[in-house]
């Protein structure tokens, strides 16, 4: 009696590994857009489990547009390129930065947005941009981020002395400043007006040096096709009415 | 009446916060029962100074917080399927590795038996997180297989839990009188016979509360898998948390759901182990 | 009972364990029909010589031989062929806990003689009736008294047909009530003819049954001979102070 179990534990085990085995091989050709799942408007789910976001509608229009298949993937953003190159996703459409550094990694579509980055406080906080680059003052950024490496490279290894502590996502760092955790978080002008437009109470402070940016889809350096294929079509949809009513819906303000 | 009253307006001053035309929607909540609110109809202001958890206006978006775990609760109950698929499947592939390398460790020469104290040793030394991105990033990558992430987290569990559940089977075997394998070969009966209708019989039915033990493991360290980008549980709470801010409903709504899988799948175990169990033993 | 043809011979037994020489030469032989009963003190090594007999202690030195055969150890299918004719029986029963009664008579019939399930259950009945357990057949061992128990081994043992039966202590482990009912099996199994070659301290039924009484000491055999002889009138001056000892326990014996 014993002994039919153990068989029967085994078939379930390999079954389920043969199923889980079918990931591993394509059926039909799908782009898997990789995105950072916890990042409104770019890309977040929505309340029915769904991705959701300007990115990942702008996507699903252009793989209709230009004739491919699009699947969305929640992926861990500080792994994201690494995901990227090693053909786990084959695309990044999830509010990414254009910088030097990540061009070295991957190429970019052309631009769709701009990245403004500022701090952010609590809504009745005292504390000014000035202030905030003092030492005992706290910031919060998302891990992974070009924020965050700006930061670090342009701030606390030339002489600043405030600390900077990281997250997982840019919602977690801006919650610990509703908490008091931390004094002040780095996020963009987009992601700073989607939380207020949500009614939580915090403020944007101002610029605090870093250097406006754009943002792009990324691809691997050898899927040249993959990239002109996104081109083309983002080219499309930003000429098409569209565009203007995503921007807006997602409340992305240039 | 007048109790009913006062407490009313107790509530009233104490939540502070009101829609447009001024009706204690706290009162809505929990007198009538009024479902979902829009999330945007509600303004609201924190009392002051009260902090619930280091969350500052934690008690004025309780409705908030109530609807972010409705709308979200059929989303997060998927990502539990999710971490009961990680930990069937871990405990499944645990069971089967685990099972000869208990045997070996036991009956084995000693050739085998330093290679599994190798393998258990690895596999028991090293963190979990440190395992799945080695696995997923490394190992993975290099043999060029395109594994999800869902097949590596239960991969390295299971590879994980073998090396548990070995030492369980093994214990167990040990814990046995010695004269059932006498007896077995006494019979004529050679020693592969005796482990498998004799010892092991007897060794899995001992080892049942232990496996409740790793059960309760696995599923907790399942949530680990988010590390992975794994859409579990975990996953989820923070994706719905991104969008609503209501961070502490929704990782005390998880984290109850994980206790009731847990609860479910240990009280099962325990359920099995007494069906199984061998009559006239209090076992 | 007429003697015939020697069913077991042991030569020269030899076994070391921990350092300390547990048998030290020690031979003996049994003809068919026979009941040989070792006495001696604890530590005389009897439990171990049994059980290098079927070679569940692997002796450091010696030989034995079955129907004049020589018995090779390391011929593992030659070794369990012989040991299903080497019926043992154990001073802790050693029931197969997780089986009843019936199941413990019939999984060496099933597993070991290949017998079809029905034929095996048949004949485990039968054994099991014949040493007065028709009743306790679906007991489990954690339900049955110490006799029973007992009796059930020497069922399990007889089922697989053995030439000659090794009885380690069959009723130290009994309370004094029990072990009436595992004598009477066992001289039931005499009276059939069945060749023994026993251990106990029973020796007012080892007087009435053995054909000759072997006394141990140190892992040699010190003297041996029939019954009365060695109770009563022993050569050994050591075999006459153990006896004395047995005198003053149990009487009017020796």
């Amino acid at each position: 009696m014993l002994k039919k179990r153990f068989w029967i534990g085994w078939l379930v085990f390999v079954f389920l590994m043969a199923g889980l085995g079918n990931s591993a091989f394509a059926q039909d050709k799908v782009y898997i857009n990789g995105i950072d799942a916890n990042y409104p408007p770019f890309s977040f789910i929505d309340k029915n489990g769904n991705p959701d976001g300007l990115d990942v509608k702008a996507v699903d229009w252009i793989a209709e547009e230009m004739g491919f298949k699009v699947k969305h993937q929640p992926t861990e953003w500080d792994a994201i390129i690494p995901s990227l190159k090693n053909k786990k996703i084959d695309m990044i459409a999830s509010g990414m930065t254009v910088t030097e550094e990540r061009k070295k990694e991957v190429n970019f579509s052309i631009p769709y947005n701009e990245t403004i980055m500022v701090l952010v406080t609590k809504k009745d906080a005292a504390l000014t941009v000035e202030k905030a680059k003092t030492k005992d003052v706290k910031w919060g950024v998302q891990r992974g981020t070009t924020e965050a490496k700006w930061i670090e490279e342009n701030m606390l290894q030339k002489g600043f002395q405030f600390k900077l502590q990281h997250y997982d996502s840019a919602p977690l760092a801006v919650e610990d400043v509703i908490n008091g955790r931390v004094d002040c978080a780095a996020v963009s002008t987009t992601t700073a007006n989607e939380i207020i437009d949500k009614g939580i109470p915090i403020k944007i402070i101002g610029k605090y040096g870093q250097p406006d940016d754009v943002v792009a889809y990324a691809v691997r350096k050898e899927d040249t096709q993959l990239l002109n294929i996104l081109d083309e079509g983002l080219k499309r949809l930003m000429a098409t009415p569209l565009w203007k009513e995503l921007n807006e819906k997602y409340g992305v303000k240039k | 009446m007048l109790r009913k009253i006062v407490l009313k307006r107790a509530l009233v001053e104490n939540f502070n916060w009101w829609s447009d035309d001024g009706n204690p929607l706290a009162l809505l909540i929990f007198f009538n029962r009024n479902p979902v609110l829009p999330v945007s109809d509600l303004k609201f202001e924190p009392k002051q100074g009260f902090t619930v958890c280091g969350l500052t206006q934690g008690t004025s978006m309780i409705p908030q917080g109530l609807t972010a775990i409705k709308e979200g609760l059929p989303y997060l109950l998927e990502g539990a399927l999710v971490n009961i698929a990680v930990v069937l499947g871990a405990m499944a592939l645990g069971f089967a590795l685990g099972l000869p390398l208990a045997v070996g460790h036991v009956y084995g020469n000693r050739k085998t038996r330093s290679l599994i104290g190798i393998y258990i040793l690895f596999f028991r030394g090293i963190p979990l997180l440190v395992l799945l991105f080695l696995f997923y990033f490394g190992l993975f990558s290099l043999s060029g297989i395109n594994a999800s992430a869902f097949t590596v987290a239960i991969v390295v569990l299971g590879l994980i839990s073998a090396a548990y559940q070995s030492q369980i089977l093994r214990g167990a075997i040990l814990s046995l009188p010695e004269g059932q394998m006498k007896a077995a070969l006494s019979i004529g009966m050679s020693k592969k016979k005796a482990i498998f209708f004799v010892i092991l019989p007897q060794a899995l039915r001992l080892s049942i509360p232990g496996w409740s033990n790793e059960y309760s493991i696995l599923l907790k360290d399942s949530a680990v898998a988010y590390a992975l980008g794994v859409a579990e549980l975990m996953a989820r709470a923070h994706h719905v948390a991104s969008r609503t801010y209501q961070h502490l409903y929704l990782y005390l709504t998880a984290g109850f759901i994980f206790l009731l899988l847990t609860y479910l799948g240990t009280k099962g175990l325990n359920v099995l182990y007494k069906k199984v169990g061998i009559p006239g033993y209090l076992r | 009972m007429t003697m015939g043809q020697t069913i077991l011979r042991v030569e020269n037994i030899h076994k070391e364990l921990g350092g300390k020489a547990i048998l030290n030469g020690v031979s003996l032989s049994v003809r068919k029909g026979e009941i040989k009963v070792l006495i001696g003190p604890s530590g005389a090594g009897k439990s171990t010589f049994l059980q290098s007999i079927n070679f569940l202690v692997m002796p450091d030195q010696g030989r034995v031989w079955l129907e004049e055969k020589p018995i090779n150890p390391t011929d593992k299918k030659a070794l369990y062929e012989y040991r299903q004719q080497v019926g043992m029986i154990f001073q802790d029963f050693n029931l197969f806990d997780h089986l009843t009664a019936l199941a413990n008579v019939e999984i060496g019939l099933i597993r070991v003689k290949g017998m079809k399930k029905n034929v095996a259950r048949g004949r485990a009945m039968d054994e099991l009736e014949r040493v007065g357990l028709k009743n306790q057949v679906l007991q489990y061992p954690a339900q049955l008294s110490g006799g029973q128990k007992q009796r059930v081994s020497i069922a399990r043992a007889l089922a697989m047909d053995p030439k000659v039966m090794l009885l380690d202590e069959p009723t130290s482990a009994l309370d004094p009530e029990l072990i009436g009912e595992v004598h009477s099996v066992i001289r039931d199994l005499a009276i059939r003819g069945m060749t023994m070659l026993m251990v106990t301290h029973q020796i007012r039924f080892a007087r009435s049954l053995a054909s000759e009484i072997v006394f141990m000491e140190n892992g040699r055999i010190l003297e041996k001979g029939p019954p009365e002889k060695m109770l009563s009138d022993a050569e050994c001056s050591r075999t006459r102070e153990f006896c004395s000892k047995i005198n003053e326990m149990s009487g009017h014996l020796c």
